[in-house]
């Protein structure tokens, strides 16, 4: 007869349940992200036999920064929620006839600050090497297409996993809220491109993306 | 207006799918690029690697076949292009550093599909099982049955072998018999 310990091992909850599946899907993601990690790795390798070599380290060194730099990207969509206040908190004030202060509240952070102008530096250098001339600029094309692939695979994923691990931290508290309405209203702030942004409205709150937040895209175009 | 909790659910679930469709077809669009790069390498050649009139020719041919799979998509699927681009090489070796990239790519991309198509059959997978448990705990012979209809919807051996690697006690993948000429 087995014990109540071995009998407790051999049940699982709906939560337990859920987070077994949970993570078997974010492996997978997982997995079909280092996918997409590699394309632009083989796409690099293939860029490497035509351009020349200045063009290519740019390329590379680009790479590095947009992608290897830890900080950046996980900070990317917190960047991008705050100069979405920054712009919300500038057109309150101009609605109101108020004066804009220079020092508004976001910049008071010296860590954002320093975050946002990092990823300035980074368009400044995309830009940069973008408007070099259309030969270049042709050759750069396929490999900096591949980049963002992998960045909007990796946005998309990102935010897959993260209202799932909500919805799940959601459903199994005691008690669980009898309206998600407000908790589906939070989950749609954190989305960062047109088309997602418009997905989670038309899907989840059956309504159209609020002005504003649907113009938003993670694809710049060459 | 409130939402319930099988609501919310059922709605994350179509706009996940919708997310996971988005990256399928952008991944596809990766084939384009691999073509654009092949274009860019055959105008490029000459000038900046050595390559011999026989391998442009082969990338020609190459160009052309990956054209064709991106604009006519019914007729060759990603895999029969990749076999073709293997047979290629193997005929004609000097070509092998630069089919071996594009082959790579081409091969990443057609997993890629296929993991974001099989993650979405999945999260349809696990919203069936959840609404069939309900509330009562599942038994050990519940979750293995669970994790038996997720490999059902895989095509791949690297995704059952994650299934296995967080359910316990589902079988190992059967080996592949070897072929004997002789």
């Amino acid at each position: 007869m087995s014990s109540p310990a071995q009998k407790l091992r051999a049940t699982y909850t709906l939560e337990d349940f859920d987070q077994t599946f949970l993570s078997i899907f974010e492996q997978l993601g997982k997995e079909a992200l280092a996918g997409a990690v590699a394309c632009t790795s083989s796409t690099m390798a293939l860029s490497s036999n035509y351009l020349e070599r200045d063009a290519f380290d740019t390329l590379r060194q680009f790479y590095d920064m947009y992608f290897n730099q830890g900080t950046i990207q996980s900070k990317k969509d917190e960047v991008n929620a705050a100069v979405d206040d920054m712009v919300s908190y500038l057109q309150t004030q101009i609605a109101a006839g108020k004066e804009i202060s220079t020092d508004i509240e976001i910049d008071k952070n010296d860590e954002m600050k320093s975050q946002r102008l990092s990823l300035a530096g980074v368009q400044k250098q995309l830009e940069g090497l973008i408007t070099l001339d259309n030969g270049i600029r042709e050759q750069l094309i396929p490999a900096l297409a591949s980049m963002q692939f992998e960045d909007a695979v990796n946005q998309r994923l990102q935010h897959i996993f993260s209202v799932w691990n909500k919805v799940k931290e959601l459903v199994h508290q005691n008690p669980p809220p009898r309206d998600y309405t407000d908790a589906a209203r939070t989950m749609a702030a954190g989305m960062t491109s047109v088309e997602e942004t418009a997905a989670f409205y038309e899907h989840v709150l059956h309504e159209k993306a609020p002005e504003g937040q649907d113009q938003r895209s993670v694809f710049i175009e060459f | 207006m409130t939402m319930s909790q099988e609501q919310l659910t059922e709605r994350l679930r179509l706009f996940t799918a919708a997310s996971l469709k988005w990256c399928a077809i952008e991944s596809e669009q990766a084939t384009g690029r691999v073509s654009q790069t092949v274009g860019l390498l055959l105008d490029n050649a000459t000038r900046v690697t050595a390559i011999s009139q026989e391998s442009l020719k082969v990338l020609q041919g190459l160009r052309k076949a990956i054209e064709q799979q991106t604009f006519d998509k019914k007729k060759a699927p990603a895999a029969e292009l990749i076999k073709s681009l293997v047979t290629l090489t193997s005929e004609h070796e000097e070509t092998n550093s630069l089919i071996g990239p594009i082959i790579e790519s081409l091969q990443f991309q057609d997993r890629m599909r296929q993991n974001f198509d099989n993650m979405s059959r999945m999260l349809e997978v696990w919203a069936q099982q959840r609404q069939a448990f309900g509330a009562k705990p599942a038994s050990e012979e519940d979750l293995q049955n669970f994790g038996k209809a997720l490999m059902q919807v895989t095509t791949m051996a690297s995704e059952r072998e994650v299934v296995r690697r967080h359910i316990s006690g589902l079988e190992p993948e059967a080996a592949i018999a070897p072929v004997l000429l002789f």
